[in-house]
């Protein structure tokens, strides 16, 4: 039931959770403080009172509440680059982490000095007490219980925020619930992440009310954690640290071999590069893979020498990203297709199409063009002299005998569902999207490409270091037999190896 | 050692003036108590608070031991603080510091070293009669036992003069006589200058050597507290001191006299300790064709001695007689006065 697990990926990424979340979380504690310090003592009344810098203050930390982290991350790409040197990995994170959680915890550091007795506060001043005495000596500590409440909140929140950081491969759980669990379908890898992300949440909580129970004096009753509690807490705070400090020393470690640092998504190319790993050691060659969400950060990555190579491409998607952004960036090899499949619940053969039978197709032009292209292979249609895969347009068309009825304003990903309500005679779905809806490219489809098309998946690397050794290492172990009976077994003719 | 001249205090609020302190001019002795009445907006906690700086006057002076308050720079505002001690209606006590840490609090403030920080902390325990309570929170004492710690806090620096803010408004009448007890042995003790503000008459009457009487911004009148108590002129005077002195039902009482007697006239004479002796009464009685029925009447304590005071019905058969009668019981140091219908 758990078989799906790798138990030293899990460790890995509960380290890489823990360490984004404690790292964040006292710097947000630092910040947000002395924010929330700021803002309560410039405020009307305040022992600083400021209009303006109160207006700013507060202009900013809602300006940054109110940015969704998703978009904070990518914002915030250079200034990560220049801050912490890599826009990779957990420690790439933190800024984006610590920017996004530290407005909020500054507001909730705010509401706690509120809340503190004016009466209290008279009482220093009239005994001649300076500001820096009011703030360290009242304001501070007769607002502990508001602050850490806020404090543990905050940590919670970032407990979450971890598991989107995975788009630029920060890992952590919340990251391998999604590429090992979701992505390949195997659900005890997105449950036991969960798990532990639980485990982690309920943690903080539980600490942080244990620590505020021990510090709050304000009633009578007084209901002192138990001792034992007390020795739990302090256990746990213990375990959490050394997790800490063990994944921050692992962030340093650099390995005694020659690292290969590829990026990849996650099914089939991180699949692949797995397989390919052990042919690579014996070459001396730790192969690292950094796996991503998304297509436009591993190409951002490579131009910026995080990343020794990529593998997630194809031949027009990286020249269409080569004229956007100027990379210096070029294919050194195909290795494989996903080809592109027509499939039908109303039909078995292309030939007995109706008439004006409808066609359903992603809204992605590159994906038309190559679904124009296999159309006409197969004889259903005639495209203008000169066209091919890459270029193909609908005003190509030159002759269509069954009047085919062509719809294209659908996202690629919902393909599959429009195929499972059966909302055209014929849809075209991208491979990935229709492994992950369980269909099988080899025996469902009724029309699919071959490894001819321009649509194969290349290693891509900068123009600087094409031709290093290691690289070509890759490139082999990627096109040797072993990486071959690999795609075979593995994906059953839904993935095509090139030769 | 304390005087205004002159203070006004205005506020600006929702575009309103409001004026809180209102040509005031006081003088407060060195080692007196000093009292100031009122009922609430009257503008006593503001006027309080000018002493020590926590507000400041919108026109007038205040000087503190030679101090103009309003002048001081910061850091010497700070300084003199340090010297003039505060306590509060609600006590004000840190709830995160115990007994000895809230104490310890004032002494902080004032860069007092670490060593001798114990010592005091001990001393003004002592002081307050809080033995035994040190490594209590605010939270498990009771309300006298919270006040005394402020008392204590208020004592740390050596203060020249206390300043009290409704220190007794939120204990029961046991714990205020405790806490008035043990700010008068303070006085006397450390002969340290107590300006207090409240709106009972009573703890004017226990605590003040002087007072002076607060309304809408005004001090209406001011003396030392036998001579208001004998002979209030202000009739929010007399309203206070009628407070401390009478019966609630005693207005009832005269309106019901007054009709039961037409031709009667009723008196209120106030005497203090050394009149309370006299059979000024009964020589009355026998010198002139008088007969007096006492109504109602009481002898209460002050700082300075007792004072009495008597209601009577008075009547007699010719009128004439009664300014007689009136003028011989003024010549024996009683204040007569006719009660108006």
């Amino acid at each position: 039931m758990l078989g799906n697990i790798q138990w030293d990926k899990m460790i890995v990424a509960f380290g890489e959770t823990l360490y984004m979340t404690v790292l964040a979380g006292v710097a947000c504690f630092i910040l947000g403080l002395g924010l929330g310090l700021l803002l309560y003592v410039t405020d009307r009344d305040g022992l600083y009172e400021n209009k303006w810098a109160n207006a700013v203050l507060t202009t900013v930390v809602n300006l940054f509440r109110a940015i969704p982290f998703i978009i904070l991350i990518i914002l915030l790409l250079p200034f990560t680059k220049t801050v912490v040197g890599t826009i990779l990995g957990a420690n790439a994170a933190l800024p984006a982490l610590i920017i996004g959680m530290s407005p909020f915890y500054a507001r909730l550091v705010q509401v706690a000095l509120r809340e503190v007795d004016a009466g209290v506060i008279e009482a220093a001043k009239a005994m001649g007490a300076s500001n820096w005495d009011i703030i360290w000596k009242v304001l501070i500590p007769e607002s502990k219980p508001a602050w850490l409440g806020g404090l543990t909140s905050t940590v919670v929140s970032l407990v979450g925020f971890t598991a989107m950081a995975g788009v630029i491969g920060a890992g952590g759980l919340g990251n391998l619930a999604y590429l090992d669990g979701f992505q390949r379908g195997f659900e005890d890898v997105t449950f036991m992440a969960t798990a532990l992300i639980l485990v982690l949440v309920f943690s903080f909580q539980w600490l942080g009310e244990t620590v505020i129970a021990s510090v709050d004096k304000r009633t009578q009753s007084q209901k002192q954690p138990q001792k034992i509690r007390k020795g739990l807490a302090i256990v746990l705070t213990g375990a959490l640290a050394l997790g800490t400090v063990v994944t921050f020393a692992s962030q340093f470690k650099t390995s005694e071999l020659e690292t290969v640092t590829v990026g990849a998504t996650a099914v089939p190319h991180a699949e692949i590069l797995t397989a390919i790993k052990p042919l690579l050691a014996e070459q001396g060659i730790d192969l690292k893979i950094v796996e991503f969400q998304d297509y436009v950060l591993p190409n951002k990555a490579l131009a910026a020498k995080e990343l020794d190579a990529n593998y997630f491409q194809h031949e027009p998607y990286l020249a269409q990203q080569i004229a956007e952004h100027g990379y210096d960036i070029e294919s050194v090899a195909k290795i494989h297709i996903e080809p592109m499949g027509g499939y039908s619940q109303r039909y078995d053969d292309l030939n007995t199409l109706p008439q004006n039978a409808t066609v359903l197709m992603s809204n992605a032009a590159s994906d038309q063009s190559r679904i124009l292209a296999l159309l006409a292979n197969a004889g259903l249609i005639t495209l203008a002299e000169g066209v091919d895969a890459t270029s193909a347009t609908f005003t190509d068309i030159t002759s269509n005998p069954k009047n085919l009825q062509f719809k294209y304003d659908i996202e690629a990903k919902l393909l599959p569902t429009a195929y499972q309500n059966d909302e055209a005679d014929l849809i075209f779905i991208n491979t990935n999207y229709a492994l992950e809806a369980g269909l099988n490219p080899k025996t469902d489809s009724l029309v699919l490409e071959d490894g001819d098309s321009p649509y194969a998946n290349i290693v891509v690397t900068r123009a600087d270091n094409a031709t290093e050794a290691k690289i070509q290492a890759l490139v082999d172990a990627l096109r040797s037999d072993t990486a071959k009976q690999f795609i075979d077994d593995k994906y059953q003719g839904a993935v095509l190896a090139v030769d | 050692m304390i005087r205004f001249e002159q203070v006004t205090k205005q506020y600006e609020k929702e575009a309103q003036t409001i004026t809180a302190v209102r040509d005031v001019n006081l003088h407060i002795e060195q080692g007196e108590i000093f009292g100031i009445i009122g009922y609430s907006g009257a503008g006593k906690s503001t006027l309080l608070r000018m002493i020590n700086g926590l507000e400041l006057p919108s026109s007038g002076k205040i000087i503190v031991e030679g101090a103009d308050v309003q002048t001081l720079a910061a850091k010497s505002l700070r300084a003199q603080r340090q010297k003039i001690g505060m306590i509060f209606q609600h006590f004000n006590l840190l709830w995160s510091r115990t007994v000895a840490q809230n104490i310890a609090l004032a002494l902080e403030v004032a860069k007092t070293p670490k060593d001798q920080i114990a010592t005091r902390v001990t001393e003004l325990i002592q002081l307050v009669g809080l033995q035994g309570r040190e490594e209590a929170y605010p939270s498990q004492l009771s309300g006298g036992q919270k006040q005394r710690v402020g008392i204590a806090r208020a004592l740390a620096n050596n203060p020249h003069i206390l300043l009290a803010d409704e220190a007794t408004s939120a204990l029961d009448p046991e714990t205020t006589e405790a806490i008035l007890a043990l700010l008068s042995d303070i006085n006397q003790k450390l002969g340290i200058t107590i300006v207090f503000i409240t709106h009972e008459m009573e703890v004017v009457k226990k605590l003040a050597h002087r007072v002076a009487v607060m309304e809408a911004g005004r001090v209406v009148e001011t003396g030392d507290v036998l001579t208001i108590f004998q002979n209030p002129q202000q009739a929010i005077t007399k309203r206070f001191v009628g407070e401390a002195t009478t019966e609630t039902d005693y207005e009832l009482t005269l309106d019901e006299l007054a009709h039961k007697y037409p031709q009667g006239q009723l008196w209120t004479l106030r005497f203090s300790q050394g009149e309370v002796e006299k059979p000024i009464l009964a020589s009355a009685m026998k010198l002139f064709n008088v007969d007096f029925s006492i109504i109602q009447g009481s002898i209460s304590k002050t700082k300075e001695g007792a004072i009495g005071q008597l209601t009577v019905l008075v009547q007699t058969e010719n009128l004439h007689d009664l300014t007689a009668v009136k003028t011989y019981i003024e010549a024996q140091d009683v204040k007569v006065q006719e009660v108006t219908q």
